[in-house]
């Protein structure tokens, strides 16, 4: 049953709808009942600007070779005689729509339907009004169907043409558009026949449009991108970049021209957009000429009076100028150290405001400078910029032929449209996409909106895209053209204008189908695009947990969606959890500006004062004939005497920030995170881990701000000084664990015993602390006992602190400017001066390092009774006698009296100390002698070089052993009240003291251990010795070690204490009396 | 999303030794090039391998045209694929242009290499006053417009010329990924090659680097070996392979697979 024409006309756009009229009045003419196929051919042919006239003409290529004039002749015969056959029937005014010609306009529409691009638009419409034939059918869609048509094809057939080759000319009229352009070479082969694309929906035709811009700027912008990245500080290291390369002086120069050029050009002709806000100042004539100051001195005003936030770039050009007479530079040495004096000051006094661009020819310039200045490196935070890639604008001299010419066919087309040809012909790279902007705009905004209805999971992935990019810019104008976003963006355009490029290119920029069409590219061109750029991306989340951390915030704060990037559990360790308030952020502002001047070296030695004056130990820091300032004094003690966070909050507020906000927000969180982790895994030391925690906050707050406008290092030196080992160890792991994540990035190496393993044996120190480092990069390194390191070691600490690279035996140099350094002594500096910590009047009776080298001796219970009458009871099974009697010996007895009495005599040597002065102190200790000789003579005066270098000093107080040893006797006494129920005396061998300290001290500070051992073994073998000896109220009950050959017997999981004990009754005279009496 | 580089360039880890060991392709070939190499280290490494964004096995569109203008975006990817296989350590064995990829890489990342073998290794193809790179300009230009010309033409005048041994197979091998890769990606990525230029950076490379240089090599000629050995900044050696071409491990896998199985065990 035919259809109305009224109705088929519903289905058609208005240029179909057209050709459907003409295709009517070609029906009505010739008399015929129906509309027909190839009435609508006939009309289609006949169109003034016939679409199907034009791609036969251009699928001619494959037919016959006749003269197209001739074919075309053959087409109307074959059409005319089909025409005839068609029956002619009554006369209507409208001949109806046939149902072959039905069906074509159908199937085009499901076909339109189902295209890709369209999905979403039709999905849409179809759910807002569910009328199905909204869809309007455009002519080349109608066009193809009708091809499809076996009477139609049958007629194309006769007439020499193939239908499906016309089909393809309709969708892809740029290949077939290059014979009209008149090119002798012919088309490219690769444009027509290599890719065997079988959709002809796919465009093949994209490079040429990237192609163009990007080949010929392309590679000057990637280096302006990668200096960018540097300066910005995404790079991950230092933020001065120093190109080096053949080709690093042009690249340099590229660089200053175009950041020069941008007060004048539209910021977004800059790569990254970021530096718009670098103003760009080039004293490289200066500095040949060797007059700087003048220079330096206007730098210096432009640099008060810039805005917050911009940044000057001292560009100091080739970096030969400065080798002097080596390079055949007139230049006097004088003249150049004051030059890099200057330049030096400039950036110490305008941290953060001024930075530093240079360029080197090889490296070997590059290295000849550092070891002329070895320490400038790091002073001036240079990071080495590889730049490898000749600048194109070298094209100009060699011809420019090659690629962009076999493309000029292209510039014949847009010839034709006239307003796009400037575009992509124009040398500017960064033109095209800023013209095409406005209709990238538009898109990327329907596309946004588009996609977020459509909840596709690539939503996020786009807009996380976008968001990362603009939360980086918050300081700018919102408006300012984004490098990232123009790639998308271009890409974009790419995308759209090959799918729908020929005659709908310019139709597309007007009609609103065109933005839609292109959702699925787009997203998959926004998956390409981030899967290839994850590399900075990825750097910086993995190295810089605190912008990262940030960054993550702010896309929590702006996304809903959650990004899987960003749950990371390693991250959330940085992520403060609540925003505080202000006032307290204010304070941590205070706290910042207070390290900040406690960080400057000439501040160095008061900081270091600070920390000796206020740790518990003051009586050797008063005693010292130092004076200490009491602006000093004072401020340690504001800040330490109140180790509390909690106290440290009511702190006065009455500083101004100059920090930034958001820099300043994040240390307090951060701070107060730290804080908290370490103490809570640390419990002890808390004066130590605020000012760890203070440091380590305002050092990641730096770091952070570097991403925005401060410069930095990346290596941070902390020194422990003072007792407590297992303290300080506990802190760097700690400390480990917040700024990575995990323990495996801690490189631990106590230089007083080097590790004897397979891997290290026969190497030096200095190569084994180098080979740590180069396998992990990115670490804390915990130096115990820096004042045992060897001549090696400590020429390349220090190279490391002045340079930022530590050098392995062989001269082999290793960045370390991702690495945090923590230096233990365990000596105590006052004054210039490093004592050892025992010396300070507050020794105790047990030290460190015997607690630490305590073993687990088995230990054994003697019971003696006060009236000396023996009691003569069975020896305990478990104890044979021949043990027994060893034990009996007097040597193993007097072995352990005079154990005992050494002990005593040492203590009384220490008691004697306190009235002793310092100087004629007389070392007790051997080993400590040795140790205080070596200062002396050898290394103190490095060893106090290095700690004056470091970023800060901490002192860490003594482990406090007396009292604990005195609580763990108290709750043995307990004990054995609570299971003997008798007030025995009871006494415990230092040694076995020892042994039960170091359960505490080692086992993370907690009692724990200890309690379940008394509870569990040692009442067990109390109740035994009710049980077996009658025990009065005189009874002496005697803890000892065991310390001859008895098996060392099992002991509670990995600690040193044993899960039996034995018992014993007698002293060693009752013994002796025993054994007559048998 | 991670994972789309991986699929993107065909990453595979193949193998089952301890430590990893890189091949990366390069202009011309893609990872099969490698095929032959293969079963002599397979045993004893794990062996990633991975297409360059270039070759022809990969999909065109990955092939941004603003990105790749430089072998910095080819370092950015080498360098993702190794962070997302979570690899830490491992040698790297780099033909032509991915040589001066890994030498690149290398630089940026030193504490990720342990070893470099540069397979026809050049950082500069182009003459210079002081150092002789086997290409002048116009040869070079010559070689584009030829090209462009007659991509098929070209493909059919290289191949025998580079591969250079009389081995018909590596020839037909040769000719066969060098005619997959797209002709305007091809060239494009020629002439980032010939724009590049390594010279300064080259005393930058801290790790050890073993330079395999065959008796005869269209592309590179024996002094820039002798020039990579005086300027690399880590210990390099420098073995000559007494056999033609540019493409040993195609023409002649198993002298190089020796070479390459002695220098990587030093």
């Amino acid at each position: 049953m035919p259809t109305p024409v009224s109705i088929a006309r519903q289905c058609l756009t208005a240029e179909a709808a057209h050709a459907l009229d003409e295709a009517v009045a070609v029906a009505r003419r010739r008399g015929h009942a129906q509309t027909t196929s190839l009435h609508a051919v006939s009309a289609l042919l006949s169109l003034p600007s016939s679409v199907l006239r034009e791609a036969c003409a251009r699928a001619r290529g494959s037919g016959p070779p006749y003269p197209s004039r001739l074919q075309f002749k053959a087409l109307e015969l074959c059409l005319s005689v089909s025409l005839d056959r068609v029956p002619s029937g009554q006369l209507t005014d409208d001949p109806p729509v046939s149902n072959a010609l039905m069906a074509a306009i159908k199937r085009s529409q499901a076909n339109q339907r189902r295209q890709p691009e369209n999905f979403h638009l039709y999905h849409q419409l179809s759910s807002q009004s569910s009328i199905n034939n909204t869809i309007k059918v455009e002519l080349q869609q109608l066009i193809i169907s009708i091809l499809d048509d076996p009477g139609v094809s049958r007629v194309f057939g006769e007439a020499g043409f193939r239908s499906s080759e016309i089909k393809l000319a309709i969708l892809r009229p740029l290949p077939h558009l290059l014979r009209y352009t008149g090119r002798p070479r012919g088309p490219p082969l690769f444009l027509c026949s290599l890719d065997p694309d079988p959709d002809p929906g796919q465009g093949r035709v994209r490079f040429p449009f990237s192609v163009l811009p990007g080949f010929l700027h392309g590679s000057g912008d990637a280096n302006c991108r990668r200096i960018g990245e540097v300066l910005l500080g995404r790079s991950g290291g230092r933020c001065n970049p120093l190109l080096v390369g053949a080709c690093a002086p042009g690249a340099l120069k590229e660089f200053v021209e175009t950041l020069g050029k941008k007060s004048r050009a539209k910021p977004e002709a800059i790569v990254p957009p970021e530096l718009s806000r670098f103003t760009v100042m080039d004293i490289e004539s200066s500095i040949s000429e060797g007059s700087v100051d003048e220079r330096l001195d206007e730098a210096v005003c432009m640099v008060t009076s810039q805005p917050h936030g911009e940044a000057l770039v001292v560009s100091f050009g080739d970096l030969k100028s400065f080798l002097g007479c080596e390079s055949g530079n007139s230049m006097s040495d004088l003249v150049i150290s004051n030059i890099v004096a200057r330049l030096t000051r400039l950036l110490e006094s305008h941290r953060g405001k001024v930075r530093l661009i240079g360029s080197a020819a090889s490296n070997e310039t590059y290295s000849k400078f550092v070891g002329k200045f070895p320490v400038v490196e790091k002073e001036w935070d240079l990071q080495v910029l590889p730049i490898t890639t000749v600048r194109p604008s070298m094209a100009e001299s060699c011809p420019r032929s090659s690629l962009m010419e076999s493309f000029v066919p292209f510039a014949g087309f847009f010839s034709s449209c006239g307003e796009y040809n400037g575009q992509v012909l124009s040398s500017s790279p960064y033109q095209c996409p800023s013209q095409c902007n406005l209709c990238t705009e538009k898109k990327s905004e329907r596309e946004t909106i588009q996609i977020s209805k459509s909840g596709l999971a690539a939503s996020v992935a786009d807009q996380y895209q976008y968001s990362l990019p603009s939360w980086l810019r918050m300081t700018e104008l919102g408006s300012s053209v984004k490098a990232k976003d123009d790639r998308v963006a271009m890409s974009t355009t790419v995308t759209g204008l090959q799918n729908e490029w020929g005659d709908k290119f310019q139709h597309a920029h007007r009609g609103p189908q065109f933005p839609v069409s292109n959702n699925h590219r787009m997203d998959s061109q926004v998956k390409t695009i981030m899967g290839f750029l994850p590399s900075e991306e990825r750097s910086e989340r993995i190295n810089d947990q605190s912008i990262n951390g940030a960054r993550c915030k702010s896309i929590n704060s702006s996304l809903s969606a959650d990004t899987p990037k960003i749950s990371r559990p390693q991250l959330s360790v940085s992520l403060p959890q609540v925003a505080p308030a202000t006032d307290s952020s204010r304070k941590e502002s205070f706290l910042t500006k207070l390290w900040e001047k406690s960080s400057k070296p000439e501040d160095m030695d008061s900081g270091l004062m600070r920390c000796g004056s206020n740790s518990s130990v003051d009586d050797g820091c008063r005693a010292s004939p130092s004076s200490v300032t009491s602006r000093n004094t004072n401020m340690g003690q504001r800040i330490h005497s109140e180790p509390e966070i909690q106290r440290l909050e009511k702190l006065p507020t009455q500083t101004h920030s100059s920090v930034p906000d958001i820099s300043e927000q994040f240390f307090s969180d951060d701070f107060k995170a730290i804080f908290k982790d370490i103490r809570e895994k640390v419990g002890r030391q808390q004066e130590a881990i605020s000012r760890i925690s203070q440091m380590v906050a305002s050092f990641r707050a730096r770091n952070f701000g570097t991403r925005h406008q401060m410069s930095t290092r990346g290596d941070f030196w902390l020194t422990f000084l003072g007792p407590d080992r297992m303290g300080k160890w506990k802190v760097a792991v700690s400390l480990c664990e917040i700024l990575y994540g995990n323990r495996e990035h801690l490189i631990h190496i106590d230089l007083s015993s080097l590790p004897d393993d397979l891997n290290h044996r026969g190497k030096t120190p200095v190569d084994i602390i180098a080979g740590e480092l180069s396998k992990k990069p990115v670490c804390v390194v915990f130096l115990e006992n820096v004042d045992r390191a060897d001549e090696q070691v400590q020429s390349s600490l220090l190279q490391a602190i002045l340079t930022g690279k530590f050098s392995d035996s062989r001269g082999r140099e290793i960045g370390v400017h991702r690495a945090i350094f923590v230096a233990t002594l365990s000596f105590l500096k006052s004054n210039q001066i490093l004592h050892s910590h025992e010396l300070d009047g507050t020794a105790s009776r047990f030290s460190e390092e015997r607690v630490l080298e305590a073993k687990g001796w088995p230990m054994k219970i003697l019971v003696k009774h006060a009236n000396d009458n023996v009691i003569n009871a069975s020896s305990p099974i478990h104890v044979n006698k021949r043990k027994l009697m060893g034990l009996d010996e007097d040597e193993a007895s007097s072995e352990t009296l005079e154990m005992v009495n050494k002990r005593i005599y040492r203590i009384s040597s220490k008691d004697l100390d306190l009235n002793l002065p310092a100087e004629n102190d007389e070392p007790q200790d051997s080993d400590e002698c040795s140790m205080e000789c070596d200062v002396c003579d050898n290394s103190k005066a490095w060893l106090l070089d290095f700690i004056d270098r470091t970023d800060a000093t901490v002192v860490f107080k003594p482990y406090d052993f007396d009292s604990l040893a005195e609580r763990i006797l108290k709750e043995i006494r307990e004990c054995f009240r609570q299971t003997v129920g008798l007030e025995c005396l009871i006494e415990i061998e230092p040694k076995v003291m020892e042994q039960l300290l170091s359960a505490i001290y080692t086992s993370d500070g907690d009692d724990k251990q200890l309690k379940d051992w008394m509870a569990n073994v040692l009442s067990r073998e109390f109740a035994q010795l009710q049980r077996r000896y009658e025990l009065t109220d005189r009874t002496t009950v005697s803890l000892l070690a065991c310390c001859e050959d008895v098996s060392m017997e099992e002991q509670v999981s990995g600690s040193c204490l044993p899960c039996k004990i034995f018992v014993n009754l007698c002293s060693d005279r009752d013994v002796h009396v025993h054994r007559s009496l048998e | 999303m991670g994972n789309n580089i991986l699929d993107a360039l065909h990453v595979q880890v193949v193998g089952s030794g301890q430590r990893f060991l890189v091949f990366a392709h390069g202009f011309g070939t893609d990872q099969s090039a490698w095929q032959r190499i293969l079963p002599f280290f397979v045993p004893h490494y794990r062996v990633v391998l991975y297409d360059l964004v270039c070759a022809g096995s990969v999909n065109p569109d990955h092939f941004d045209y603003r990105r790749y203008t430089t072998l910095d975006a080819y370092v950015d990817d080498l360098l993702t694929i190794l962070d997302e296989l979570g690899i830490e350590r491992c040698a790297y064995v780099g033909h032509s242009v991915s040589a001066m990829i890994g030498i690149l890489a290398a630089i940026r990342r030193p504490e990720l290499f342990t070893k470099l073998i540069l397979i026809g290794a050049s950082p500069r193809f182009l003459n210079d006053r002081d150092y002789h790179g086997g290409f002048e300009q116009e040869e070079i230009e010559k070689v584009f417009s030829a090209m462009e010309a007659n991509y098929e033409a070209w493909v059919k005048g290289y191949a025998p010329l580079a591969v250079g041994a009389d081995v018909p197979a590596a020839v037909r091998e040769f000719s066969r990924t060098l005619f997959n890769m797209r002709p305007d990606i091809s060239l494009f990525v020629c002439r980032t090659v010939f724009n590049s230029d390594l010279r300064g950076v080259l005393g930058l490379v801290r790790v050890p680097c073993c330079v395999i240089q065959t008796a005869k090599d269209v592309s590179v000629p024996a002094s820039v070996a002798a020039y990579l050995k005086s300027h690399l900044g880590g210990m390099t050696t420098v073995e000559m392979l007494n056999t033609e071409g540019h493409l040993p491990h195609l023409s002649a896998p198993s002298p190089l697979a020796r070479v390459l199985q002695r220098a990587l065990s030093r």
